[in-house]
């Protein structure tokens, strides 16, 4: 297996305005899509293929995609309009501002108001804040936006402006085109017959969703069926099985949140009352099933897991700091988000510093039993 | 944003070790860890590649990076005042004075340092002399302190042959150039022993600022706070320094319930520091040069383990004294944040100036690396 693209986070994660940039830019990309390609050149046939078994069965909701993708466009331009307005109002503002110190006003013989004085600059003053210049980017830095230093009469030195370039347009129309209105799989329904060159940008363009649909086998469901996975968990993870809905292919299936294993069935799954995780020394076991509910050793278990609740048995400080640095270090923004109950036994003494940090990352109580309730019959999970 | 461990701006990836397998028929029972948030996904550096803690790379822009390194000779205390500092930041009396507070070690091997320190040190035992390279920092988040905030300490520990010429500091303590506040630590017993006191205390000033100069680096954006180590074996020399007696000998933890207070009282201190390096110690050379080339210059006087050790082993328990001292002026400096207190003329409060725009690029960045991540997941 080898390592799939990564995801660039961070200012250095531009995309390179120059033509040069681009080039090397593309190349990049499409070598990082190479590799998370299969050898088999075969991919774009089979996903017609598979496309036309999975889309017989079920109404394809045109409308809806169509909808979704004039949203998503008209929400865009009517942000755009407005930081348009926006900003062309704060660069006239600004440039009056900046022009009132030097400009002398008066009245002439007619009565009426004259400006007197940096001539030069109230023409600058105009150009800044004429509407081609559209937004002022000088502290964003956003890696699509055309940014040039604008060197105006000594007083505006150093302003400048910047707007989306026609690259990054074309660039995100594509994309968007491509991934967010569902044309493939409109097509797929229509049995059209794509020409391998089309066949090879959908390929590269319609990556993700090529993977999902190959390996999720993707299945249409009844609108009853959407609450039951519940406390659903997947097996070799230990996390939420949940229900997902493509939008632009019309579909919603069950998959688990972490490891991304489908289940096609609809009810392979473990379902439990809930999850607790275990931080207990003398206990040998990785897990264990009592009254419904599903006991895991946090400790033998290594890797973080979807719990709702922790209880701490028999540990130390260490043991405690230990776990609870690997909760915060989780990359799962959900899971990170819950703030989950943490039952201490009150026959162990941890120092007040922990107590201070359980107290910061769980909602802790002191609890009466003891290690004696894990005592029970176990089963292997 | 900056790696701990390459100290560069950088960049960090979140890897995806992905499936590069596409069949027909569903993949059971294999994971495919392709999206944000599956386990077995880290942030790594895109210049060095090393692993970077989830929480270090998330909360970069809430937590502020406060660099603490000890600049010093050989044998002046440097390790272990790290050593006995992560000792006192996990005392029980230090959570009890400060209610919400604790400190977390951001990784597996920041953890194993500190559990390591404070082992030894409870077992009456020092820590191992630092060697001559750039070793990996301990990471510790310090959370909610009181008055300042929270922010992540980076600690990086040298030995003390880097600090003897600009060259060295170039080589193995570049990390010094992003650090907002430096840390001398002088041991004047050790120094007396063995060269002209002002001359030494002298020629690690001048290499220092020679060697933050060569990284392209400013001393004058960088606040100095110096502290004068073994201060039990100082106390003779002390006799007319009445409060820094009564600083030295108290090991109680409750004037730190008012951390305010307490920089008002860190400050004072200072000030009679600062009179005791010009008049006791005649290192009025040091003083000017310092006063010159750094935005502020702050001084304390800690004892890390109480009493002089006997061939590397402690005779007694460690108590140690003042040690939180320099790492709440380093805090406070960095942070910028304690502007009431000690404003007076013998406690320069330490304020770089506030550099909004760098704040306002900051804050945009950060939002939109969320704003990234969201539409990447």
């Amino acid at each position: 297996m080898r390592d799939g693209p990564a995801t660039e986070v961070g200012p250095a994660g531009v995309i390179p305005m120059s033509g040069r940039g681009v080039v090397h830019w593309w190349r990049k990309l499409t070598a990082s899509l190479d590799r998370s390609l299969p050898e088999d050149a075969s991919a774009v046939p089979k996903l017609l293929s598979l496309l036309r078994q999975t889309h017989r069965s079920m109404a394809l909701d045109v409308r809806g995609m169509l909808l979704s993708w004039l949203v998503f466009w008209g929400a865009a331009l009517g942000v755009l309009i407005g930081l348009i307005l926006v900003v062309g109002l704060a660069n006239y503002l600004l440039s009056w501002i900046c022009l009132w110190p030097l400009l002398l006003f008066a009245a002439n013989a007619f009565g009426v108001c004259i400006v007197l004085g940096g001539f030069g600059g109230i023409e600058a003053s105009r150009r800044v804040s004429s509407m081609d210049y559209v937004i002022y980017a000088a502290l964003c830095g956003l890696p699509w936006l055309f940014y040039r230093r604008y060197d105006l009469a000594g007083w505006l030195y150093g302003h400048g402006y910047a707007h989306p370039t026609m690259m990054w347009v074309l660039h995100m129309l594509i994309l968007s085109i491509a991934l967010e209105a569902g044309w493939l799989a409109y097509l797929a329904k229509r049995e059209a017959t794509v020409p391998e060159i089309v066949g090879e940008l959908l390929r590269r363009l319609y990556m993700n969703k090529l993977r999902a649909l190959l390996t999720a086998r993707v299945q249409g469901l009844d609108g009853d069926e959407e609450s039951a996975p519940g406390q659903a968990l997947c097996g070799p993870c230990l996390s939420r099985v949940e229900l997902y809905t493509d939008m632009s292919l019309g579909v919603r299936y069950y998959r688990c949140r972490s490891c991304r294993r489908d289940y096609p069935d609809g009810d392979d799954w473990e379902s439990f009352e809930e999850v607790v995780a275990i931080l207990h020394q003398k206990w040998n076991s990785a897990s264990m099933v009592k009254g419904g509910r599903l006991y895991v050793n946090a400790d033998k278990r290594g890797g973080l897991f979807d719990f709702d609740r922790v209880e701490i048995h028999e540990a130390d400080d260490v043991q405690v700091e230990r776990f609870v640095m690997a909760v915060s270090n989780d990359p799962d923004a959900e899971r990170r988000g819950r703030r989950r109950r943490c039952t201490i036994n009150p026959q162990i003494s941890l120092s007040q510093h922990t107590a201070n940090m359980l107290d910061a990352v769980f909602q802790v109580a002191r609890a009466q039993h003891s290690a004696r309730a894990l005592q029970g019959e176990e089963t292997s999970a | 944003m900056i790696c701990p461990y390459c100290v560069r701006e950088v960049s960090f990836k979140l890897s995806r070790a992905g499936a590069t397998v596409i069949s027909d028929e569903p993949v059971v029972g294999q994971q495919q860890q392709d999206f944000p948030g599956s386990a077995g996904q880290a942030y790594r550096c895109s210049a060095c590649n090393r692993e970077i803690p989830t929480m270090f790379v998330r909360d970069y822009h809430r937590y502020p990076l406060v660099v603490g390194s000890g600049v010093g000779f050989s044998g002046h205390g440097k390790t272990v005042f790290f050593a006995s500092m992560l000792h006192a930041l996990r005392d029980h009396r230090l959570a009890e004075a400060w209610p919400r507070f604790f400190s977390l070690a951001l990784d597996d091997a920041s953890l194993t340092t500190v559990v390591g320190n404070m082992n030894r040190l409870q077992s009456g035992v020092l820590p191992e002399a630092t060697p001559q390279t750039f070793e990996n920092p301990t990471l510790l988040r310090l959370n909610n302190l009181p008055h300042l905030g929270s922010a992540v300490l980076c600690m990086y520990d040298n030995g003390g042959e880097v600090f003897r010429s600009g060259g060295g500091i170039q080589q193995y303590a570049h990390y010094l150039v992003h650090a907002h506040t430096v840390l001398f630590m002088i041991s004047i017993p050790r120094l007396r022993e063995q060269d002209d006191l002002p001359t030494a205390m002298f020629s690690l000033l001048n290499a220092f600022i020679l060697g933050i100069q060569q990284l392209g680096g400013d001393t004058e954006r960088q606040h100095l706070v110096i502290a004068y180590t073994m201060a039990d074996v100082m106390l003779p020399d002390l006799a007319e320094w009445e409060v820094l007696r009564e600083h030295i000998k108290s090991e109680s933890y409750d004037d730190l319930a008012d951390v305010r207070a307490y920089l008002r009282k860190i400050y004072a201190v200072s000030g009679q520091l600062h009179r005791y390096t010009q008049v006791g110690l005649r290192a009025a050379a040091f003083l000017n040069a310092a006063l010159a080339n750094f935005a502020s210059v702050s001084f304390t006087i800690v004892s890390s383990l109480g009493a002089a050790p006997q061939e590397r082993r402690l005779t007694t328990q460690i108590a140690p004294r003042r040690v939180l001292d320099p790492i709440l002026l380093l805090i406070a400096n960095s942070l910028t944040r304690c502007k009431s207190c000690g404003s007076t003329d013998e406690s320069p409060p330490a304020s770089a100036p506030s550099d909004w725009k760098s704040r306002a690029q900051d804050l945009l960045r950060g939002s939109w690396t969320k704003v990234r991540e969201r539409f990447l997941e």
